[in-house]
């Protein structure tokens, strides 16, 4: 299982959660399986409109099976829902300690 | 002449203005271009005898055609679409109407469907013909709406009076091409004289025709007209603050009935405007 989470810096050890999920700086994820850590630039970042289904997009091609965020808009939702993808939202803190408390 | 009043900041008097140039010069048709707030009814209060929704054409999919192959989505400029591995979503809301994702679609699976986001209202007073566009509470594409409008009731071979969108983006753009002058309203403060520059800029870029009315002018910056001078930008009128003006706007008069003397400075403006070109 793989979860994602909108973060504010790549390094998954002092990234702390992007309260923003569709134009978050990065998405770290982690596989449960593998225990690997891995982040992703989010290129929906600088979309005109629309970023946050690109990112949806993004998360869906990596394979991401659930999102941990802090606010989602409508389109999010709706999208993240036809992907398939759980949503965590809401989340405050450090990106480690979100995945550790959600590992299970 | 075709002639739109815009600002850059919002709230500096573009209704203000456009409403009595309509007043004081006749046979003209007025375009209310501030689709997300159009309010120029108010002052020039004309009978409405028409009202005409507006849609935008929207993918409408075919699930029976469609195999979810995202070809579409991966046209879409916009994020329009998101595909799912069983199931295909449109937001509407984002949609620009390009037909992108219909060109796109190897399966011929997406034909359009209207979409409705504004409306576009017809009336008249006296001899001002007035055309309003409305675009509905939670809609954000007010540029289609508007380029719909120029084409459809800009094209004019008499007066045309537009009262354009407060800010430099899209919606500005759209409402002031192929006009033979803008007049930009500004007022004396920092925000007015950030957002002017912004706006020049623009109608330069453009190659258009443009001149200032600075309203409120007596009170705030002095340095600001200064500057305004200093970077060639042609200051057509200055409205000097007085309460009155605002006492009236509050109740829905326009400004030349609230101070009369405005009427006579209105139409030498619109002339001075026709002499320039």
């Amino acid at each position: 299982m793989i979860i994602a989470v909108s973060a504010t810096e790549a390094d998954y050890n002092s990234a702390g959660v992007d309260p923003r999920f569709g134009r978050c700086a990065y998405f770290i994820t982690y596989n449960t399986e593998t225990d690997e850590w891995n982040s992703i630039s989010n290129s929906a970042r600088e979309a005109m409109g629309g970023a946050a289904i690109q990112a949806v997009d993004l998360l869906k091609k990596k394979g991401v099976d659930i999102i941990i965020t802090g606010n989602l808009g409508p389109n999010a939702t709706s999208a993240l829902k036809a992907a398939g993808i759980e949503i965590i939202p809401g989340v405050t803190g450090k990106v480690k300690d979100a995945v550790e408390s959600h590992k299970k | 002449m075709k002639v739109a009043v815009a600002s850059g900041k919002g709230g500096t008097g573009k209704t203000l203005i456009s409403t009595a140039l309509a007043l004081s010069i006749d046979y003209v048709r007025f375009l209310d271009l501030d689709v997300e707030e159009p309010n120029a009814d108010i002052f020039l209060k004309p009978e409405i005898r028409e009202r005409i929704p507006y849609a935008l054409p929207v993918p409408n999919i075919n699930l029976n055609r469609c195999t979810y192959c995202g070809e579409c989505a991966k046209a879409c400029e916009f994020g329009a679409i998101f595909v799912g591995p069983k199931s295909i979503s449109v937001f509407e809301k984002l949609c620009h109407g390009c037909a992108s994702c219909k060109l796109a679609c190897p399966e011929n699976a997406i034909t359009e469907k209207p979409y409705e986001i504004g409306e576009i209202s017809i009336g008249k007073k006296g001899t001002i013909e007035y055309i309003q566009g409305f675009l509905k509470l939670t809609e954000a594409l007010a540029t289609p709406i508007i380029r719909h409008m120029k084409r459809e009731y800009g094209n004019v071979s008499g007066n045309l009076i537009i009262d354009a969108p407060p800010g430099t983006s899209c919606p500005f753009v759209q409402s002031i091409s192929d006009t033979d002058f803008v007049i930009l309203v500004t007022e004396p403060t920092p925000f007015g004289l950030s957002d002017l520059k912004i706006a020049v800029n623009v109608a330069r870029d453009m190659k258009l025709n443009f001149g200032v009315i600075i309203n409120r002018s007596d009170i705030g910056s002095p340095k600001i007209k200064k500057e305004i001078k200093e970077n060639g930008i042609p200051i057509l009128m200055e409205i000097p603050f007085d309460r009155r003006i605002a006492e009236g706007y509050s109740k829905g008069i326009p400004l030349i009935e609230t101070l009369p003397d405005y009427r006579e400075c209105m139409k030498s403006l619109w002339n001075e405007i026709g002499g320039r070109l």
